[in-house]
């Protein structure tokens, strides 16, 4: 099973039976005996490879398209052409070979009215697509699926008519080609990016596709997994990844976690389909496994796309397994961290899963924005994506669509978006294509700007006119509450790169929420933070003193991006870190509850090295007089090691002293001076 | 037309304008050797018949004759102001407060003469005294009115408008200056009711429809507007004011082509105008010819460097033309110079 036939919705009808309509030609339609052989040749290699999957329509198609230059009125190679391109890329030109079908001989087929109102529906050409559906449905007899068959045509003019309302207000975008560096003229898709946008894994068929196959299904080069790197200066010339995670069958990308480290792939070998996971280690990418996900999420069903949260904690995936809304639904699944297993999964709800089927799911590392494809809600034709958001009460807000021209009458399903939520990435069949499907950026320009109009009157009788600004209406862009930390980190004094592990605890509830690693070849790390936590960021490497930083982001606060590169210590006298997770009350030395988990990590150090002794300092910023600071300083630093004497550490190993002012690390002329200078520090007096 | 829109305009407002009166002294009793009063009185007559310079000599040779002649000082400084010697009146007006502070219209005039030297800070001083000494003149209220309305104290600008129209009713001029002082604390009720009451005075000025209409329009009742707007046109072709304002309305009304072709016309009849051509820049843009917008709006810029909006305005045509640096550079100028918009659409586009 290849991926990309899962999302080939548009093309899978219950209605149609292209195996129908044989062409007849006849020797004395023609001037020569040379063309009728021609003909006859060209159109007996056509029919051999016609219904030979997609790649068998493209070689049908060429054979067809000459003896077509010789043929031009025969009903039956009409409606033929018409079909492969329909059934391949390029399936807005199969209307004018329908049409002239339908004109020569309306009767030839039972599903040419069907065809051809599906050819004016990708076409835009909605109300004649409508008037089509609705003259075949007319002429459709009692059979034994009647009903589903009729339904399927009112879904199909219902799309027309949410095209009609779509295209209406076009989404402000610009769809740009990816460029050479990704696109060739096989076929590109499934997208996906880190929320920095400076790696991009995706899926092509090409001839260097690993073992070198074609799938004897479709006549295709086996799908692989490819990857291209941006460091500010355009996609590098995307790369097979080669093993472990390509094999000589196909390898699709299915979902990555927005720091790039860990990776859901599609596995169409395994019962029908099922979802692997691979992550990115030291060594390179992992052999995909499907161990965490064996229990609950794969099934005899077809498990499709996935997507991590933004925190790896929990995913969401597509199945069409039973109790779901019909078709493949959205499921919900939360990792269990003592069973190392995802756990049971929950369905989406009625207000994102409809009766039709839904894929292509997309969790934004916001947190709180999904983006999946369905043929419900108000697509305007197969698979068009959509957008939810999660409302605080823990319920979906109602899915909107993306609209034209990002979604359009064909199947989009293939869609992720930037942390910053600017661009997003998906693939798509243009007129500037590489040739087949393409991966396209979608830049988002946000609400249309109104300019700023000018009028005046002449309001007072006797005096100047007076101007005045009108501005026809207000606009509020929107960007994703997202921050992106992203850096490198080292060693203090060599500057080598250290593969570092880095967690991100949420202080309120000192509870670690992400596990994460930086590259053990470049120190590269980035993290994603929605916004609304107070954040603890650790860093920690075998033999180094940890680094910690806080990220205390309010619900509100917009995308940011913070380059914070963090250079670790070794253990060894003298050195100290800033203990930048411990919070006091106003003006006292009472620890709130949010230090316990950085307090906890200073215990845990403690105990891993029991021949170290520290100092523990307080500091404050020069409010107030040098004796008041003195005395508080001190009462902080003694908080502290009385804290960690009640976790066990033994009293002689801790020293604590309070320097007020008197060592400040910024100026305190400013209030984010005197923030870096109120701090507790560490200092190891004896290793 | 466009002279005949003028004489229509200045005589309308004449009434205003001439705020000049001589007073004759009832009590003046002529007998023999009182040269000074003769040429008092004819000096008097002179005024009447707008022989100002005849006038000035006599009220000069009565004051020659009478140095301590107060109401000669007066009526001389009236002189002066029919003649726009506004230095001159102050000074006579002054001497005639120093010889009989009683005579109240010396206040009022000199508050006049002020106004218009443009010296809005001792108008005011001066119309407030002849207020307070108890003044019947509607317009000691109506002008200070005025200078309180372009101070933006719109609140006493209201109640001086207020005891102008107690004073006297039938001033159109005195309703539509109260109408735009509603405008101004967005009543815009109030104000429409009180420029339809300026029209059913007169239905001949133009600018009483101008505002009307742009009352309609803050009221979002478009068609009335742009109605409005029409019959200021029809009562003035050469109305360039109501062609830019009509056009603003048509472009909320999403007729970009229409307001595009009022624009044209109002930059047909006032070939510089820069608000119409900011107008017609910002047409352009909707109407997807962002060239031609940037290329208007980059001679607003050119002649007038602090129209501050056509950067913000340029700055979205450059968007639209994919040119997002120029956009920026754009922005960041209309953010330096106040516009707010201009701060959402840099940090969206603009920020790394």
């Amino acid at each position: 099973m290849k991926f990309i036939n899962l999302f080939l919705a548009f093309i899978n009808i219950l209605i149609c039976n292209v195996l129908s309509q044989e062409i007849i030609i006849r020797k004395e339609d023609f001037t020569s005996k040379d063309i009728y052989k021609f003909v006859k040749e060209n159109i007996e290699k056509g029919e051999e490879f016609y219904t030979k999957g997609r790649g068998g329509y493209r070689t049908a198609l060429e054979y067809f398209l000459k003896a077509y230059k010789h043929l031009p009125n025969n009903p039956a190679l009409n409606y033929k052409i018409g079909i492969c391109y329909f059934k391949t890329i390029s399936k807005k030109l199969s209307l004018q070979y329908f049409k002239k079908a339908y004109e020569l001989n309306p009767n030839i087929t039972e599903d040419l009215l069907y065809y051809l109102a599906m050819a004016y529906q990708i076409n835009y050409e909605f109300e004649t697509a409508i008037e089509y559906y609705k003259k075949y449905k007319s002429r459709m007899l009692p059979s034994e699926n009647y009903a589903e068959k009729k339904k399927e045509i009112d879904k199909r003019i219902q799309e027309c008519i949410n095209g009609i309302e779509l295209i209406k207000n076009p989404t402000r975008v610009w769809i740009d080609n990816i460029g050479s560096a990704i696109n060739t003229q096989y076929p590109e898709y499934s997208p996906l990016i880190t929320a920095d946008e400076s790696m991009l894994l995706f899926t092509s068929r090409r001839p260097d596709t690993y073992g070198g196959g074609i799938d004897p299904e479709d006549n295709l080069y086996f799908e692989d997994i490819y990857v291209s790197y941006n460091h500010g200066q355009g996609w590098s010339l995307a790369k097979n990844i080669d093993k472990p995670l390509n094999t000589k069958g196909n390898d699709a990308t299915v979902g990555l976690s927005p720091d790039g480290r860990k990776l859901f792939i599609f596995n169409g070998a395994q019962n029908n389909g099922d979802i692997f996971i691979s992550e990115y280690t030291s060594k390179g990418w992992e052999k995909p496994s499907d161990k965490s996900l064996r229990k609950n999420i794969n099934s005899p069903y077809h498990e499709t796309t996935a997507s991590f949260s933004f925190d790896g904690r929990t995913m969401f995936f597509v199945s069409d397994r039973p109790g779901g809304y019909g078709g493949h639904d959205i499921w919900m699944s939360k990792y269990n961290e003592e069973k190392k297993e995802w756990g049971p999964p929950v369905n989406l709800g009625p207000v994102i899963n409809t009766e039709y089927d839904e894929e292509g799911v997309f969790m934004h590392p916001d947190g709180r924005t999904i983006f999946f494809a369905s043929k419900g809600h108000n697509s305007m034709g197969g698979f068009d994506i959509f957008k939810s958001t999660l409302n605080d009460d823990g319920t979906w807000s109602t899915p909107e669509n993306l609209g034209y021209p990002i979604n359009t009458p064909d199947d989009d399903v293939f869609f992720c978006l930037s942390g910053n939520g600017k661009r997003a990435y998906i693939s798509s069949v243009r007129e500037d294509g590489y040739g087949d499907y393409d991966i396209y950026v979608v830049t988002f320009r946000g609400p249309e700007k109104p300019p700023i109009l000018k009028t005046e009157d002449q309001l007072l009788a006797n005096a100047l006119p007076i101007t005045e600004s009108t501005i026809t209406e207000k606009v509020e862009i929107k960007t994703m509450r997202l921050t992106i930390v992203k850096g490198t980190i080292s060693d203090a004094f060599t500057q080598k790169p250290i593969e570092a592990f880095i967690e991100i605890i949420d202080n309120v509830k000192n509870e670690v929420v992400y596990v994460t690693q930086s590259d053990a070849q470049t120190g590269k790390y980035i993290v994603t933070l929605p916004s609304g936590r107070n954040y603890g960021i650790n860093v920690r490497a075998e033999g180094y003193l940890f680094f910690s930083e806080n990220f205390d982001i309010p619900p509100t606060t917009e995308y940011q991006e913070i380059i914070k590169d963090i250079y670790l210590s070794k253990l060894k006298v003298g050195e100290k870190v800033i203990l930048r997770n411990i919070f006091f009350d106003f003006g006292k030395a009472t620890l709130k509850p949010e230090s316990y988990a950085e307090l906890d990590r200073l215990v845990k150090l403690l105990n891993d090295y029991p021949n170290l002794r520290v100092e523990i300092s307080g500091h404050t910023d020069n409010i107030s007089s040098l004796e008041f600071n003195l005395k508080l300083s001190e009462a902080r630093a003694k908080a502290v090691v009385d804290y960690l004497i009640s976790k066990g550490i033994s009293q002689n190993r801790l020293e604590y002293k309070g320097y007020a002012f008197l060592q400040p690390i910024a100026p305190n002329d400013t209030e984010e001076g005197r923030k870096l200078n109120r701090r507790v520090e560490f200092k190891i007096i004896q290793d | 037309m466009k002279i005949l829109f003028l004489i229509i305009i200045f005589s309308s407002i004449f009434n205003l304008r001439n705020n000049s009166q001589v007073l004759e002294d009832t009590t003046l009793v002529i007998v023999e050797g009182q040269d000074a009063e003769l040429a008092f009185n004819k000096g008097i007559d002179f005024f009447k018949n707008k022989q100002y310079n005849e006038a000035l000599e006599n009220f000069s040779e009565a004051i020659k004759l009478k140095p301590n002649f107060a109401l000669a000082y007066f009526n001389r400084a009236n002189v002066y102001f029919e003649l726009h010697n506004y230095n001159e009146a102050i000074n006579d007006l002054k001497k005639t407060i120093d010889l009989d502070s009683n005579i109240i219209q010396a206040y009022y005039l000199l508050g006049r003469c002020y106004h218009l030297l443009n010296n809005s800070e001792e108008a005011f001083k001066f119309y407030t005294i002849s207020i307070n000494k108890g003044i019947k003149d509607s317009k000691a209220y109506y002008y200070r009115g005025q200078i309180c309305f372009q101070k933006s104290e719109y609140q006493s600008a209201l109640n001086d408008f207020n005891e102008a129209i107690k004073l006297d009713g039938n001033n159109e001029f005195y309703y539509n200056d109260r109408g735009s002082t509603y405008r101004k604390l967005d009543k815009i009720d109030e104000a429409i009711s009180d420029y339809l009451k300026a029209i059913s005075i007169n239905n001949k000025v133009d600018f009483f429809y101008t505002n009307l209409g742009s009352a309609y329009r803050k009221k979002g009742n478009l068609d009335k507007a742009i109605e409005s707007y029409t019959k200021a046109i029809e009562l003035n072709k050469e109305n360039y004011i109501a062609y830019n304002n009509r056009g603003t309305v048509k472009f909320e009304k999403k007729d970009y082509n229409g307001a595009s072709k009022d624009f044209e016309q109002a930059l047909k009849i006032k070939p510089a105008y820069i608000l119409a051509l900011n107008n017609y820049a910002c047409a352009k843009i909707k109407l997807k010819d962002y060239k031609k917008a940037v290329e208007i709006l980059t001679e607003v810029i050119n002649k007038y460097p602090d129209f501050t909006e056509a950067y913000l305005n340029r700055g979205i045509a450059y968007e639209e033309l994919r040119q997002l640096e120029k956009a920026c550079i754009d922005w960041e100028k209309a953010i330096k110079s106040g516009i707010k918009e201009a701060e959402t659409y840099f940090s969206y586009d603009c920020k790394k």
